[in-house]
């Protein structure tokens, strides 16, 4: 008997670390927050044209194509207790009354990278403005308009009066210029003509071009619209667990 | 007589680029799929490398395999333009985020190194679960050369982390990889070599 028992227990025993054993793997990925987010810079495009739609929106209400365009807006930001919330459903209604599309071969949209670099080995930040280009039959690239930042901004360490190229520097074949650029760099401003300007985008190229910059990756990325008349919209990446989530508009301005 | 014929004929041109377009467009669908096939088929291997069920030496034989989805297997080449100029490229990258830094930018490694470490993660078991692939949302093929092509796909990847039986890390990372295509025309028809890029990883959050 006592036996019989000590074999139950020991079966018992054994049958509930064999279940502790098995891990139980759940399905861990959410196909309904999945299938809601605009996960592509492409998928904003379709949604936007109406050519693909929200999987919570119902198609058989009147003003589901609105409603399409509104789902786009960035819910944090355009509540509908907001007062940029009526802006909001104004651009849908044009958007859907007019049938206005965005394409991605279009000039009118540009791309804000916000980049992480190293000047020598300095971190240092800066943004970079893209543009679509064509390169052919329905080819396309990326290009940099313009590139911002402080790094860009060259200014003299001081400035003096008394920081010059002497009068007379021709005629000793001009050899102080071998000075000013070996003694002290940044101090080089003060030697150049006040109606030159440097341009910023230049200074990126440049700096670069001579390896003394390297870009280590982009923090931060929006893309800005200028394709519905009247209206400049900006969408970025909103990441979370909601049926409102990814690229989305977060910023609204009527011209 | 005449006007019947002319209209016939015109039938006929209709029909013929009809015909041109459905197949294009039938194309581009095609490689999309197949693009997303391709990364699956990266997502699986990925999930098996991990698995600690699996000998070393299998998940070995695994990263290999998955090493030859990838442009140049993962490995660093030089790319030659016309007059002699050559451009060192390094291998394949894989972004990688974590919960226990989330102020920090992704990780690169490369994939060679990231596949190596997926195999020696310190966990006793691992899980890892990415999108099924009818719902890796693919974007737009972009042309960028004659019969070359990119495009990207992006699926969500959720990692578990055990020990002794129970989960003591979970994330969830949105991850997008370049894909690059290539059509060749061959006797038997046209062949499509699908090299996979860098893997970039926009957002980490607890599952």
């Amino acid at each position: 008997m006592k036996l019989k028992m000590l074999l139950i227990a020991i079966t018992l025993i054994g049958m509930a670390n064999y279940s502790s054993a098995q891990i139980v793997y759940e399905k861990l990925l959410n196909d309904k927050l999945y299938h809601a987010r605009v996960k592509l810079v492409d998928e904003f495009f379709n949604r936007f044209n109406l050519k693909e739609y929200h999987p919570s929106l119902d198609t058989t209400l009147e003003s589901f194509k609105t409603d399409n365009i509104i789902v786009l807006f960035d819910y944090e930001s355009f509540k509908q207790d907001n007062h940029l919330f009526p802006m909001a459903v104004e651009f849908a209604k044009k958007i859907v009354n007019s049938k206005i599309n965005i394409n991605y071969s279009d000039t009118s949209w540009t791309a804000i990278a916000k980049c992480k670099g190293r000047l020598r080995n300095t971190s240092v930040d800066f943004t970079l403005f893209l543009k679509v280009e064509p390169r052919g039959k329905d080819m396309y690239k990326w290009i940099i308009t313009r590139a911002e930042g402080e790094i860009f901004d060259l200014k003299p360490e001081f400035s003096d009066q008394r920081l010059m190229i002497l009068p007379t520097a021709h005629e000793t074949n001009f050899m102080q210029l071998s000075r000013i650029t070996q003694e002290k760099d940044n101090v080089i401003l003060n030697y150049k003509d006040k109606n030159v300007n440097t341009d910023p985008t230049s200074v990126f190229f440049s700096l670069v071009h001579y390896g003394l910059l390297d870009i280590t990756g982009v923090i931060d990325l929006q893309f800005e619209f200028r394709q519905v008349p009247g209206y400049v919209f900006t969408i970025k990446n909103i990441d979370r667990e909601h049926l409102n989530a990814g690229w989305l508009i977060y910023k609204l301005v009527k011209k | 007589m005449k006007t019947k014929l002319l209209l016939t004929v015109l039938l006929l041109i209709g029909i013929a680029h009809l015909g041109v377009a459905q197949s294009n467009f039938v194309n581009n669908e095609k490689l999309k799929l197949r693009a997303a096939q391709k990364v699956k088929e990266m997502t699986d291997n990925v999930a098996r490398i991990a698995d600690k069920n699996r000998s070393v030496s299998a998940r070995q034989y695994l990263r290999t395999k998955t090493l030859v989805l990838f442009i140049n297997k993962g490995e660093a080449f030089k790319e030659v333009y016309d007059g002699g100029f050559e451009i060192q490229r390094e291998g394949v990258v894989m972004e990688t985020t974590s919960l226990r830094c989330t102020t920090c930018d992704p990780k690169k490694t490369l994939m060679t190194k990231y596949l190596t470490n997926l195999i020696n993660l310190n966990y006793s078991q691992v899980k890892i679960e990415s999108t099924d692939v009818a719902s890796m949302e693919v974007s737009n093929l972009q042309k960028i050369n004659d019969n070359e092509y990119v495009c990207v796909v992006y699926f969500d990847q959720a990692f578990v982390g055990y020990r002794d039986g129970r989960p003591v890390y979970k994330d969830i990372t949105r991850k997008s990889v370049e894909v690059h295509i290539v059509v060749e025309e061959t006797i038997d028809g046209k062949e499509y070599i699908i090299r996979l890029g860098d893997v970039h990883a926009s957002d980490t959050r607890a599952n």
